[in-house]
């Protein structure tokens, strides 16, 4: 416990922390505000779905956050204080996931928070009959926190892996926006679509419940697979965190 | 207590890093309330030897103990070896306090426990700072409260005294004669010598990853024979009682004389033939010659 409540001092007093957070929720405001401010048509079903989905904009960073969770530590050398007062090195990697865990999670409450904070009024403004009673608003809070809590989590596999800061961010950041469609092309080639969906992000996809790919897991499906990256980050993480700290 | 364990260990200790023996079998204890000096030349294999005590790297053999057991055992590590990392171990963009904060609440040590050391290593001033922004000598006292956190018997210092300006040079000795008057154990590192001469009481000498020497401090300084320095206005004359004595005296640039004999002859000799003495002391170099002399004055090579 009082491990967590260290993990949760080391974050609050750096200010990356703070930025990517500020960075969610503004990316969070200005879907919300395209979403209802551009809508020229009706407001329908699909509308309400991405804004309900708007705080997905950010999905960055919890993954940043926590990959910086464990990188930050090797990149100022904190980590040989760390390990003096907790040598045991899977204790402390555990620490790190369920903090970052808690990462996903606040994020995930606060930029939906944001969401209905902005939405709720304004579309009340515009006559447009929704209400929080939808059962969809309590589907999509928690799938995105689900999503969150779980990409935090994975953020600190990966970064505990590489134990570089910028090369976890960057790999991060190049799997999910880029590499990953590369790799479900050359997939699609070889002809192993089915593969395709058990990555990374086609599994996040399927977790949210996004159409965008054919063949999709189910939602629970998603989430699981997502969940397994998790459990295969951690485990690189609990092998490469057993190497010398020099 | 008969039986009981040593502070330190290091038994037969061995770590290979690719194609380098940093440290090559090396055995040395230190003994319950004392300081022991561990010196030798940059990249002798120091740092390795006090990771390896401290977990953060592997042996490849041997082992290095603390009260008789590995590092990663320790119930409480932190309240039972307090550790100075020569690297830097703090986030630049968290304060001082924080940083302390930060060990404290991982440790389950009191707040309150934060704001003494701040005071007694007189950084309570600018614990609201960032230590991105602290000199090298603040750096190294927020890193000695933070080994004092959790109060342990024993501290293990890597290089504390690198970087530090005289001034702070002086703080530190007299931080650690009063932290070893309290009856802890130190184990402290440094490539010079003479920055701790004054100070331990006992000094571990490694050169190539090798134990050279491990004797008290006055055991070391008679094993480098004893070289007196004397000066006197009649110099001639000295000379020449000494030399009727079987002592040479080399002369000094600066007219002293350089004498291979305890400072209590030269006197009782100079006494004698009614010769003035204007400075009569023994040589504090020869510490350092014995150790360029036992290290062979270089640093470790790939072997």
């Amino acid at each position: 416990m009082r491990l967590l409540a260290a993990e949760v001092l080391k974050l609050r007093t750096t200010w990356g922390f703070w930025v990517y957070l500020a960075m969610l929720l503004v990316l969070t405001a200005l879907v919300v505000v395209g979403t209802i401010g551009s809508g020229v048509g009706a407001f329908d079903e699909e509308s309400w779905r991405d804004l309900l989905q708007a705080p997905l904009i950010g999905f960055a960073f919890p993954l940043l956050v926590g990959s910086v969770v464990v990188t930050s530590e090797f990149r100022h050398g904190t980590i040989g204080q760390s390990l003096l007062v907790t040598p045991r090195r899977p204790l402390l990697l555990a620490a790190k996931l369920a903090v970052a865990g808690l990462v996903g999670l606040v994020f995930a409450v606060l930029s939906f928070a944001l969401m209905l904070a902005i939405a709720l009024p304004w579309l009340g403004a515009k006559d447009v009959d929704v209400g929080l009673g939808d059962p969809i608003v309590r589907e999509t809070a928690l799938v995105v926190t689900v999503a969150f809590v779980l990409l935090g989590m994975l953020g600190v596999g990966v970064g505990g892996a590489l134990r570089n800061q910028a090369g976890a961010a960057v790999g991060l950041l190049v799997w999910f926006l880029v590499a990953e469609f590369l790799v479900r092309a050359l997939l699609g080639v070889i002809e192993l679509d089915g593969v395709a969906r058990y990555l990374p992000l086609a599994a996040m996809e399927a977790l949210i419940g996004s159409d965008d790919l054919e063949d999709v897991l189910s939602q629970s499906a998603g989430g699981l697979v997502l969940a397994g990256w998790v459990a295969v980050a951690a485990a690189a993480a609990t092998g490469s965190l057993r190497r010398d700290v020099t | 207590m008969p039986g009981e364990p040593p502070p330190i260990e290091i038994r037969g200790l061995t770590k290979r890093f690719r194609r380098v023996l940093a440290v090559d079998d090396l055995s040395f204890s230190v003994e319950r309330g004392r300081i022991t000096g561990f010196v030798g030349p940059n990249g002798a294999g120091k740092t390795t030897t006090l990771r390896a005590l401290l977990g953060l790297v592997t042996p490849t053999d041997g082992e290095a103990l603390v009260f008789g057991r590995p590092y990663q055992e320790l119930a409480e590590p932190i309240r039972q070896v307090g550790t100075v990392l020569e690297t830097s171990t703090f986030h630049p963009g968290r304060s001082g306090r924080n940083h302390l904060r930060t060990v404290a609440t991982a440790a389950g040590i009191q707040r309150a426990r934060v704001e003494e050391l701040l005071e007694l290593v007189g950084l309570t001033a600018a614990a609201k700072r960032r230590v991105g922004g602290y000199s090298l000598g603040m750096r190294q006292r927020l890193g000695l409260a933070a080994a004092l956190l959790g109060d342990p018997q024993v501290l293990v210092l890597d290089e504390p005294a690198n970087g530090l300006d005289p001034e702070g040079i002086r703080w530190l000795r007299n931080f650690l004669r009063r932290l070893a008057d309290e009856g802890r154990t130190i184990l402290v590192s440094s490539h010079v010598l003479a920055e701790l001469a004054q100070t331990v009481d006992d000094v571990a000498i490694i050169a190539r990853g090798r134990l050279v020497a491990h004797a008290p401090v006055e055991t070391l300084t008679a094993r480098a024979g004893g070289r007196t320095r004397v000066r006197s206005p009649q110099a001639e004359a000295l000379r020449e009682a000494l030399a009727a004595d079987g002592i040479e005296g080399a002369p000094l640039d600066d007219g002293a004389l350089a004498v291979s004999a305890p400072p209590e002859r030269v006197g009782e000799l100079a006494a004698a033939n009614g010769i003035v003495l204007h400075e009569l002391r023994t040589e504090s170099s020869s510490l350092e010659e014995i150790f360029l002399q036992l290290t062979g004055g270089d640093a470790a090579v790939p072997r």
